[in-house]
């Protein structure tokens, strides 16, 4: 569904490559695991494949076609988690947060109502949090906003960056149950963090390990149905 | 091409102009910069157009010897005449200009000349001073002296604080950016300006983390 072949990249100004010849692909139904020690480029694959930044060399590809050749649209499609929240955050209200890109879709309130709903329970918080100003959060409680915001409009591919740092106990399970559904659902998910997380052993198909730039294969093992997402409405 | 490119490009440029420096070291880097901020002050300052004239010839004469970078130079100097001629236009039609010359001024035409020569003459030494050795240089010899090396460090820090907020700007802008799935330019252009407010907005929170983060560590001549 997605991938980055041969892909070299340096940022403006700089003379080393971040990234050599490097090459991805993330498929339907499938979590693969980006790791690496700090400034090896995770973050760096994650704006490429979101088609923020362009490639030096190699192409990206979304579903078969160049993905620059389909933004902005392709982003419907394509969701990304910041690893600092408050970057992500700029609405005033988590519901105005969380509903940023369905009220791009559609103008149907109901639904954008719905979704604002059914995504802000499927991770953790109640939908009181709705009403909540984004500011007067706490850092966990705007990770877990952030990520709402991006599932909100169930896109094929999620992009997470660090997607646990920072949370409690709970609050990681429970991104891991989303991720976990988001992949039963067939999405793909590329999650990029400094090591596997735990709560995830076991899940992941495949892990990059962009330190040793070599990709280790692990078999897809038992997927439950976690049954954490709330039931929405289809898609605009 | 995202914005989130094109503004890396863009910064990538500035920043790297904020940054250079030299190997020059004829004249004294930190004198000369010393000696043409003197230059400015006082020709600003002192409203003589023998100064501005003085101030003109003396860019161009040191302008020759350092060769200073063309880019920079020419952006700079754009700015200052710009700075210059558009509030100057209305002096050319009413004549007035709020100071008074020492010398005698017959006409609107001459006001308006005194006017922009004030204002895009007066510089042009402190600019061939920065574009000729460029901030790191100059930064670099003035750090000698106990008294001025205070002061240097202050600008020194503006310049890393706008090094971290073009960052901070750069990470805001691609979250918004990523989020933003319908071609309506209105949607990008509202996205873009969201990310203007922020910054402003939590300019004061990001520099005061970073005065915290620098003074921290300060120990000596800081």
């Amino acid at each position: 569904m997605l991938r980055l072949s041969g892909v070299w990249f340096k940022y403006p100004g700089s003379k080393t490559y971040v990234l050599e010849d490097f090459s991805l692909e993330v498929g339907g139904g499938e979590l693969v695991l980006l790791t690496g020690p700090n400034g090896s480029g995770k973050t760096t694959v994650l704006l490429i494949a979101a088609g923020l930044l362009e490639p030096q060399k190699g192409s990206v590809e979304f579903e078969g076609r160049p993905l620059k050749k389909q933004l902005p649209e392709a982003r419907r499609h394509i969701g990304l988690l910041f690893q600092n929240p408050e970057v992500m955050l700029f609405n005033p209200t988590v519901y105005d947060e969380v509903t940023f890109v369905p009220r791009q879709l559609s103008r149907d309130k109901s639904w954008i109502d719905k979704v604002a709903r059914d995504s802000i329970r499927t991770v953790g918080l109640p939908e009181r949090f709705l009403n909540r100003r984004v500011q007067e959060l706490s850092y966990g409680e705007k990770k877990l906003v952030a990520l709402a915001s991006v599932i909100s409009y169930r896109p094929k591919i999620l992009l997470l960056d660090e997607p646990f740092e920072g949370l409690s106990r709970r609050a990681r399970e429970r991104v891991a149950c989303v991720v976990k559904e988001a992949v039963r659902r067939g999405s793909g998910v590329l999650l990029a963090s400094h090591e596997p997380p735990p709560e995830l052993a076991g899940v992941a198909s495949r892990v990059v390990d962009l330190g040793s730039k070599k990709s280790l294969e692990d078999p897809v093992q038992g997927l439950n149905d976690s049954g954490c997402y709330a039931d929405s409405a289809d898609r605009a | 091409m995202s914005l989130l490119s094109e503004f890396l490009k863009a910064a990538s440029r500035v920043l790297d102009e904020a940054y250079a420096g030299t190997d020059k070291s004829f004249p004294h880097p930190g004198a000369f910069f010393l000696m043409s901020l003197a230059l400015y002050f006082t020709s600003a300052v002192l409203n003589s157009p023998v100064l501005w004239i003085a101030s003109g010839l003396y860019s161009i004469t040191w302008g020759i010897v350092l060769r200073p970078r063309l880019k920079p130079l020419l952006s700079i100097t754009s700015i200052t005449l710009l700075l210059a001629l558009v509030p100057g236009i209305p002096i050319l039609f009413t004549g007035f200009d709020a100071l008074k010359y020492p010398v005698s001024v017959e006409s609107r035409a001459q006001v308006f000349a005194f006017f922009v020569a004030r204002v895009a003459l007066s510089p042009m030494p402190l600019i061939v001073s920065l574009t000729g050795f460029g901030w790191a240089s100059i930064s670099a010899s003035l750090r000698g002296s106990r008294v001025v090396s205070r002061y240097v460090s202050k600008v020194d820090f503006f310049l890393l604080n706008t090094k971290y907020l073009t960052v901070v700007f750069a990470d805001y802008l691609a979250a918004r950016e990523s989020r933003v799935v319908s071609r309506a330019r209105s949607t990008l252009w509202r996205a873009l300006a969201l990310t203007i407010a922020d910054i402003i907005g939590k300019f004061t929170v990001v520099s005061r983390d970073l005065v915290k983060a620098y003074e921290s560590r300060c120990v000596e001549n800081c």
